[in-house]
């Protein structure tokens, strides 16, 4: 429900703070949440509902010419969260009973990384558009983390495949 | 390995490309956070964890509580452990839950109870019970299996208490009285001295009073051997309520009071599957009956059943059979009226759970179940004339009333054709 409640503020954020009643990519809008509310069942929904969640996020910068949004850290936090809120509710079985102290750590933990995204913001408000990085730096940067993002988990994963052989 | 880890991959891996293709910091900034998660969840050694289950009694009586502890031991904090206890069907959870979700903190030791009821007896496996330990970043899971645990759950007993002479007795030493006037204990009646009393029977009072001498008459104590015959061949009713339940409860409960008395008592379960158990008294044989009764179950058959099958063991000559049946099955309507013809003692104790159907508006059916019903009713009646008698079970007592009527005639005389 919390992840679902998430996906529906990444989603309405833009056009509420571009004050439209009716956004006009309404009908993508529906069929995201309906994915939203579908994932809490899936694993591949999950991963196929943040996807969408991103390229909202970056479709609707382009679409709205945003050069410079400060706001892209409590994106990407709220796609973290929501990546985990709907992992959570797969991996506990409907109608399991929740300690109250692993509700309080996974607070703490959501906590402390909304309140860095929300630190990360404000450096970058502050910081204003004139720092703003040029395209090359950034596109070196963003490879290498793809590459990074590739390698690491298999490289991770390898390791005891070949300890069992 | 989690869903987690490719999901986390894929979108960071997406956010970064699609960054570094349309030149976006933004971009980057939304697959950051999930490469930083990546790799400090996956650099972080993964905790240690054992964990086992036990239960507070291995063996107990139906609507007793018992609690399945589940103890967890880990080296590291775990923040997620999913535990599963895989409670068999017919256990209701008094306290807990029968899957919980809980945090164990670094190089601790957890205890995770939940308490059942078990409704019905049986044997029974709790678990195999799961455990699924996730790391922070819910990138790592551990899975864990405690083997299944055994509990027997033992049927509770009905009370049953009988009073009346025993009708089928053994010259051996127990607790009937006898019929017959002899050496005994209980007291019988005073009769005139006869040629060859022994001196130590006079009683000096009465010859006081009224004049010659006079004997005590004691009842010498005799036990009986008794064969609890359990019908398996149908179990009408609801789990818990069915005729088999009522039919083992009572038959727990009356080899336990034949036994108390120093009777031999054994167990014959006649159905799809023949098992018996040959008489013996004592605690451990109220104990073997008990494990026999557990094992006692319907399986659905439509072969030929006969008394024949039983091993002659089992059915002792001048043992009193007490047939638990709800009478639905001619099988074993027909091996009761056998043994009864071979000279046992034979009463039926009639297990089904009345009302036999529900009313149903149709008139059809409303006909099909008083046909049925009157059928059964004529198997009674044809039983109770071969000297077989039906009651239904009741507790207490129930059997007395049916028991003195055996009694009596197993005492009248019979006649011999020569």
């Amino acid at each position: 429900m919390l992840a679902a409640l998430l996906a529906l503020v990444l989603l309405g954020r833009p056009y509420l703070l571009a004050g439209e009643p009716a956004p006009r990519l309404f009908p993508i809008v529906i069929g995201v949440l309906v994915v939203s509310g579908l994932v809490l069942w899936n694993d591949g929904a999950v991963t196929a509902a943040a996807g969408a969640l991103a390229v909202h996020y970056v479709g609707m910068l382009y679409l709205r010419d945003v050069e410079y949004d400060v706001a892209a850290p409590l994106v990407a936090v709220g796609i973290v969260l929501f990546v985990e809120l709907a992992d959570l509710a797969i991996s506990v079985p409907p109608g399991t009973p929740i300690e109250p102290g692993f509700v309080r750590a996974r607070a703490h933990v959501y906590a402390g990384r909304v309140a860095v995204a929300v630190a990360t913001s404000v450096a970058l408000l502050l910081a204003g558009p004139g720092v703003r990085l040029p395209a090359g730096p950034v596109r070196v940067l963003a490879l290498a983390g793809a590459v990074a993002a590739v390698a690491v988990p298999l490289a991770v994963l390898a390791r005891p495949a070949r300890r069992r052989s | 390995m989690t869903p987690q880890l490719p999901r986390l991959a894929t979108l960071c891996g997406l956010l970064l490309l699609s960054g570094a293709v349309l030149g976006r910091f933004e971009a980057v900034v939304l697959g950051a956070p999930l490469l930083a998660m990546l790799v400090t969840g996956l650099l972080r050694r993964p905790a240690t964890v054992s964990a086992g289950v036990r239960l507070s009694a291995l063996r107990v009586i139906e609507g007793d509580e018992v609690s399945v502890v589940a103890r967890v031991r880990t080296d590291r904090r775990v923040d997620q452990l999913t535990i599963d206890f895989g409670l068999p069907a017919g256990f209701e959870v008094v306290r807990g839950s029968g899957h919980v979700t809980v945090t164990v903190g670094p190089d601790s030791e957890l205890d995770v109870a939940v308490t059942v009821r078990p409704q019905r007896w049986g044997v029974y496996s709790v678990g195999p019970t799961s455990f699924a330990c996730y790391s922070r970043d819910r990138l790592h899971v551990e899975g864990l299996r405690s083997p299944a645990l055994t509990i027997r759950v033992v049927p509770r007993a009905d009370r049953f208490a009988g009073s009346l002479v025993q009708p089928f007795q053994r010259v051996l030493v127990g607790s009937h009285q006898s019929r017959a006037a002899g050496e005994g204990v209980e007291f019988a009646g005073i009769r005139e001295f006869r040629p060859g009393d022994p001196l130590r029977r006079v009683n000096w009072r009465v010859g006081a009073r009224y004049g010659g001498l006079h004997v005590t008459q004691h009842r010498p104590e005799r036990n009986a051997e008794v064969v609890l015959f359990l019908d398996t061949f149908v179990d009408p009713g609801r789990v818990g309520h069915s005729a088999l339940d009522t039919a083992v409860r009572a038959a727990l409960g009356i080899a336990g009071h034949y036994l108390r008395q120093m009777d031999r008592v054994g167990v014959v379960g006649f159905g799809g599957v023949i098992r018996w158990l040959t008489p013996g008294t004592g605690v451990a044989q109220l104990y073997r009956i008990t494990e026999h009764l557990l094992g006692a179950e319907v399986v659905t058959t439509h072969a030929a059943k006969a008394v024949s099958l039983l091993p002659r063991t089992s059915l002792p000559p001048g043992s009193l059979v007490i047939g638990l049946s709800p009478l639905l099955d001619e099988r074993a309507t027909a091996a009761l009226m056998a043994i009864s013809r071979r000279g046992h003692g034979v009463l039926v104790v009639d297990t089904a759970p009345y009302p036999l159907f529900e009313p149903v508006p149709e008139r059809a059916r409303e006909l099909a179940q008083r046909l049925f019903v009157l059928n059964r009713a004529a198997v009674v009646a044809r039983m109770s004339e071969a000297g077989v008698p039906v009651v239904r079970w009741t507790g207490a007592g129930a059997l007395d009333a049916v028991l003195a009527q055996l009694s009596r005639l197993h005492a009248r005389p019979k006649v011999v054709r020569r």
